[in-house]
């Protein structure tokens, strides 16, 4: 009876029976209540990397975590990233920069956008942004006449919405609104892609990694299942945690991820 | 790892070995998360719900909640105890008799048949309900469960669907289940199952 539903057909549907509505998938059960209002599984600056498991064919567009009882004070960069289980960054949020995080709030954003790691102007009206290692090529996701939306770059001029004149395996190319020879700092910016390429169809089903970034004062609880130490000691991880890298604005390549015994309850719309 | 988290998420959902007790089908979560006997008692002529995973097909004859440290002692006026099944839009499947003298022990399962049996139209979310009024003088039960759901209003259980809930619309229950009940969010999870 109950023991056939546990057949390889079933097991990404089976997940599914509590999800809130309008949720996807979770990274965990709702059915673990007793979650712990915890900020020890986050620290600022610090990616927190919150296994998913997603089923082929699953179109993501958008993530929710949960947070707990202890608001975010002072943020200034916050956002939420999709890595799959290789921690290759698939999608990431626009940068909420001092947006609060309230307590006992479920923020939901757009994974719509790349994250960038430079930006440069060379005697030049055109921009050339330089995207990290992506899991999907970026001249997949981003062709020449896409209109894409650059945010939060510290030149003004590097943002807005702009027609791509240029792509590369690692490169964006735009014309923006002056001529100059200039080059941007971190924060950097993150780009909107075009309409109809923003949300992501996983391919195989399996481990990803829906992940957090919060630069505060003080960083916010999440909701976590705080159990996981011992299964953290094998890889993939459950829960982990970029101490490696300081960030702010975006996510970067290659991180180096440790465990982390606090799993924070989120979903994937 | 994945695989493995996802049959962890079901096994709240699920019958097996280890989380349900022997005689149950499927319970509303794994019996080792049971954390409290002492969740507040039920509201006299006020129905709780509890969510729970149950397959198409699935044969329901009763439903079974554990309680807490506290039992059941009728007393006085019009006392009034029955469980039922819903759907997940939160419309009644079946209900037990209504019992007037019914005795249920502090920790103990407590078991009653649905008056007639319920076979399960799809896979997916149902709710127990339970409804105990001990009487004018009686003394309610506790239940057994997950206490204290941490961050009030942010928690997830919180969200559509509830996972635990009671009808603060339909009050004054007596003998009958309400046909549809108005669901407010609990902060206590109690646990039950069906077989």
């Amino acid at each position: 009876m109950s023991y056939t539903t546990f057949g390889t057909p079933d097991v990404h549907q089976l997940p599914q029976w509590d999800l809130p509505t309008g949720a996807l998938a979770q990274t965990f059960s709702r059915t673990f209540s007793a979650l712990t209002n915890t900020t020890s599984g986050l620290a600022t600056q610090n990616e927190q990397f919150n296994s998913i498991y997603l089923p082929t064919g699953l179109v993501v567009t958008s993530s929710t975590l949960a947070f707990g009882g202890t608001p975010a004070t002072n943020p200034t960069n916050w956002w939420y990233c999709l890595r799959d289980a290789s921690n290759t960054i698939i999608r990431q949020s626009t940068d909420q920069l001092t947006t609060a995080i309230s307590a006992n709030t479920r923020p939901t954003l757009a994974l719509d956008s790349v994250p960038t790691t430079a930006g440069a102007r060379v005697a030049s009206t055109t921009v050339t942004l330089t995207v990290p290692t992506l899991k999907e090529a970026l001249t997949s996701l981003v062709a020449v006449g896409d209109s894409v939306a650059v945010s939060n770059a510290n030149i003004v001029a590097y943002n807005g919405t702009f027609t791509v004149t240029a792509v590369t395996a690692t490169t964006i190319a735009y014309v923006s609104g002056g001529s100059a020879t200039d080059s941007l700092a971190a924060p950097f910016p993150t780009v909107q892609l075009a309409s109809g390429k923003r949300t992501y169809a996983v391919v195989a089903s399996g481990a990803f990694y829906l992940d957090l970034m919060v630069k505060a004062g003080t960083v916010p609880s999440t909701l976590a299942n705080t159990g996981n130490a011992t299964a953290n000691a094998y890889a993939p991880l459950i829960a982990g945690r970029d101490s490696t890298n300081t960030l702010t604005g975006t996510a970067v390549a290659g991180p180096t991820v440790g465990g982390n015994a606090n799993h924070a309850w989120g979903y994937v719309s | 790892m994945s695989y493995l988290t996802g049959l962890a998420t079901d096994i709240g959902g699920l019958a097996n070995a280890l989380g349900v007790p022997s005689n149950a089908h499927y319970a509303a979560y794994s019996k080792d998360r049971i954390s409290s006997q002492a969740l507040t008692a039920p509201v006299k002529g006020q129905a709780i719900f509890t969510a729970i995973y149950i397959p198409s097909g699935q044969v329901v004859t009763n439903i079974c909640w554990l309680a807490g440290s506290t039992g059941l002692t009728t007393s006085g006026t019009a006392p009034h105890f029955w469980m039922a099944l819903y759907n997940s839009s939160v419309g009644v499947l079946g209900q037990s008799t209504d019992v007037t003298n019914a005795t249920w022990s502090a920790g103990a399962i407590k078991s009653s048949a649905l008056s007639a049996a319920f076979t399960t139209t799809y896979s997916g979310l149902y709710y127990c309900s339970l409804m105990v009024d001990s009487g004018s003088t009686g003394t309610q039960p506790t239940l057994s469960g997950i206490s204290a759901i941490s961050a009030g209003v942010g928690s997830p259980t919180n969200m559509t669907p509830l996972l635990c809930a009671r009808d603060s619309t339909n009050t004054g229950l007596t003998d009958t289940a309400a046909p549809t009940a108005t669901l407010t969010a609990n902060t206590n999870y109690a646990y039950c199952y069906v077989n």
